[in-house]
């Protein structure tokens, strides 16, 4: 796709106009202004208190509501109560709204709270890696949007400022990546972490040539390119319908509304009875009974069991569509110089940053539905911001949904864009098959599976019990030599890649300069068929799904693969840590 | 048992290379005549069955230090007899309920009991010997080498270049057999820290900082 300039659908409209104005002369000298602005204590939005009442008020929603309750009753310790959760909140937001500044000191961030415990903490600009947003309908209303300041140690935000305009927003953003003119230096990551030591300048000078080389696919585009954004791809919503047919969204939904229902209180056991009885179900299939086909016999009860499913079915297809949509909607991923940047959602908009150098791992996940429909998904791993419960919607959007849906092939594209310099041509790779001795190996436990299965069956109803494991064993068989062709082992000159997987095809590339350790390991049975294991560690969080852990490999292969491996590894130095 | 002759070691490794300790630096350095300790216990399916197995490779790891097995043997004596009293005090009452007015109970006790002595003893005295042998390690211009694994093989490389940081510790009786635990820190998160115990403390010392110089000479050039 050639570079172009994103459309009028970028979510910041007010800040894309101002920041249009200024784009020719934008280079250090607007971060000069930007950042004159921000020498003074800034404050939050003042929405914020209203904002912040309703986050106090929401962690504290049940004892709220049985107060509020109580107090509409009439009852006094219900009304105490009441005041004592709101006016806590209003003093807890005020007192905040009124104390909390930010402002930039030298060349640190600096946000200073509290009123009793003053808590000042200042973050160096240049090891800022995200500023991502979140917006809200009721955020998208008024114009603002709660911001989140992320380093690369990153389990939680380092700043969370909730909310600021967009205005300012541009502001700070211009102050923390004005130098994009310079992205090398401005932007990349790989400054910061060297910095550790007192060497921090020397050090700072060399990584930045070390990485300026390293990603001479960026050195090679005009640096006027760089420093511009650029759409690299949008998801129209024909596709993302296409996704949410092809997933399993509405189930797991499904899966988690059911639970919810088991788990708040609800009588486990009268439940139980009442589906069990059949009562309850011809009284809730009675209202439908004018629009079914009068049916006594067997096809027709099949017929309509089945009708009903597809029915089912089609209904969680649709809550996965919609799951899709609201996610989703208007999903962009931009370039800017060396960030990547996705702004994605239908009524709570989110902006996420990814520094293309804080890439750890690729992954191409296809199911079988979205192979049909020549449809794949594109994540990434970064390091830090392991999610866990402190994950935010941004980061779960950048992180475990990188690019969740596209078209098959547009895949060596996009690699390309988040791998500068890197030949992706698929076709190109010299794919290495696991040991021919495998699928003799797989056909072996299958066999061993099916002869217990028979066992038990015999020992169960003499003789017929024997006809599961008869049953199981040509289907195991066949999913043994599927399983075992299906993997696969690639070097080329920038990392390595491994493919696995029958319905769900995993392809996953870990980079020479980004791993952190390399094992070879054989278990006994490995050494009985003369095989062995290659696993790649690497600083992602989770390794999306599918870690860099390729087995049954030919043992002598394997272990010469370790050896250049480890060589590689130790040749392709890290532009970061 | 033999606590004089353990001293005696440890004084005799002290003396030998001393607090300042060059010559064991030398011996970290590959091409170098290495200490290779018990060199002669290689069996030749210690390394791996892949043909990797050349001279080239057995000369260039070097083992734990040897002090090493007894160290593990002592502790094992201590754990074996836990282990054994844990038996009698569950078994003894559960014989006793069973049928302790015949006579052939107690002499089958008293065969579990021989049997699983002799089970816990040959694990504390002679699997350190084993696991010795299969303990190898390495430094190189490239980084660390591990290998270690008896029945599940296990070799790991840790390019010098993505180690984060090294720690040394000794534990009391460690300190008792002069010995240390290596833990090389990465970036990684399968495997984000790597342990290496039973090493001379003054090698693995010296180890830590031949890790960091060469990790700092990298980060200058």
């Amino acid at each position: 796709m050639s570079p172009n300039h994103i459309p009028d659908a970028e979510p910041f409209e007010v800040a894309e106009l101002n920041e249009g104005a200024s784009l020719p002369l934008r280079n250090a000298a607007a971060q000069a202004t930007a950042m004159a602005g921000l020498r003074e204590p800034n404050f939050l939005h003042p929405t914020s208190i209203g904002f912040d009442i309703i986050s106090h008020i929401r962690s504290l929603l049940v004892p709220a509501i049985v107060a509020v309750y109580s107090a509409a009753r009439g009852g006094v310790w219900g009304l105490g109560f009441a005041t004592l959760i709101f006016g806590g909140a209003l003093v807890r937001t005020l007192v905040r709204y009124f104390t909390l500044r930010y402002c930039i000191k030298g060349s640190d961030f600096v946000v200073t709270e509290g009123l009793l415990f003053r808590r000042i903490r200042s973050v160096p600009i240049r090891r800022i890696q995200n500023v991502d947003l979140v917006q809200n309908v009721l955020h998208r209303l008024l114009g603002v949007a709660e911001v989140r300041i992320e380093t690369a140690s990153g389990t939680e935000p380092e700043a969370t400022l909730r909310v600021l305009t967009h205005a300012q927003i541009e502001e700070l953003r211009h102050a923390i990546f004005g130098g994009e003119a310079e992205p090398e230096v401005g932007t990349n990551p790989s400054s910061n972490f060297v910095g550790t030591n007192a060497l921090a300048t020397a050090a700072l000078a060399t990584s930045s040539v070390v990485s300026s080389q390293e990603l001479s696919g960026v050195a090679a585009e005009s640096p006027a390119a760089a420093s511009s954004r650029r759409l690299i791809h949008h998801i129209p919503v024909r596709r993302l319908i296409a996704a949410g047919l092809a997933s399993n969204r509405g189930a797991v939904l499904f899966g988690i509304l059911f639970g919810l229902y088991f788990q708040s209180g609800f009588d486990s056991e009268d439940t139980a009875k009442r589906l069990t009885n059949k009562g309850w179900w011809s009284d809730l299939i009675r209202p439908l009974q004018p629009y079914l086909p009068s049916t006594d016999t067997l096809a027709g009860v099949v017929g309509l069991v089945a009708l009903g499913l597809l029915v089912v079915f089609f209904c969680l297809r649709i809550v996965g569509i919609a799951w899709y949509i609201l996610r989703f909607y208007d999903h962009q991923l931009t370039r800017h110089g060396n960030d990547l940047r996705i702004s994605c959602g239908l009524f709570t908009k989110v902006s996420a940053t990814i520094p293309r150098q804080r890439i750890q791992f690729i992954s191409v996940h296809r199911t079988l539905f979205m192979r049909w429909m020549k449809l794949a998904a594109i994540r990434i791993e970064t390091a830090g911001g392991s999610g866990g419960e402190n994950e935010n919607a941004a980061s779960t959007v950048s992180r475990r949904w990188f690019l969740p849906v596209v078209a098959e092939s547009d895949i060596a594209r996009l690699l390309g864009e988040l791998r500068p310099g890197n030949a992706w041509d698929e076709s190109q790779f010299v794919w290495h098959a696991v040991s021919p001795l495998t699928a003799r190996r797989l056909m072996r436990v299958s066999f061993l599976v099916s002869a217990l299965l028979s066992a038990v069956g015999i020992w169960l109803w003499f003789p017929w019990g024997a006809a599961g494991g008869l049953v199981t064993l040509p289907l195991l068989s066949y999913l043994a030599i599927k399983k075992s062709r299906a993997m696969r082992y690639a070097r080329t000159d920038w990392g390595v890649a491994y493919r696995s997987g029958l319905l769900t095809r995993k392809l996953s590339f870990a980079f020479y300069d980004r791993m952190q350790t390399i094992s070879f390991n054989q278990t006994p049975f490995d050494r009985r068929w003369n095989m062995a294991a290659i696993s790649v560690d690497t600083a992602a969080a989770g390794p999306a799904d599918h870690l860099i852990d390729v087995p049954y490999l030919d043992a002598a292969f394997a272990a010469e693969q370790f050896r250049e491996l480890q060589s590689l590894a130790a040749r392709h130095r890290p532009s970061w840590g | 048992m033999q606590w004089p002759y353990i001293r005696i070691v440890g004084d005799e490794l002290a003396r030998k290379h001393g607090k300042a300790g060059r010559l064991v630096l030398a011996n970290i350095l590959p091409k170098t005549p290495a200490i290779q300790h018990s060199r002669s216990l290689l069996p030749e399916r210690h390394l791996l069955d892949d043909g990797s197995t050349t001279a080239e490779t057995t000369e260039a790891y070097q083992t734990l230090a040897p002090q090493s097995i007894a160290f593990e043997q002592r502790t094992g004596y201590v754990g074996a007899l836990v282990l054994l009293g844990i038996t009698v005090v569950i078994s003894t009452p559960m014989a006793v309920a069973f049928a302790w007015r015949n006579w052939w109970i107690w002499g089958a006790l008293l065969v579990v009991w021989l049997l699983l002595g002799s089970l816990f003893l040959w694990h504390a005295h002679v699997w350190p010997r084993i696991v010795y042998r299969a303990t190898r390690w390495r430094l190189d211009e490239t980084g660390m080498e591990i290998l270690r694994g008896v029945w599940w093989k296990h070799r790991i490389a840790i390019p010098v270049a993505r180690v984060q940081h090294v720690d040394v510790s000794q534990g009391p009786i460690q300190r008792m057999f002069d010995l240390a635990t290596l833990t090389i820190h990465t970036a990684g998160t399968k495997n984000a820290s790597i342990e290496l115990s039973g090493l001379e403390h003054a090698q693995a010392l010296l180890l830590r900082d031949r890790l960091i110089e060469q990790k700092d000479s990298l980060d200058v050039t």
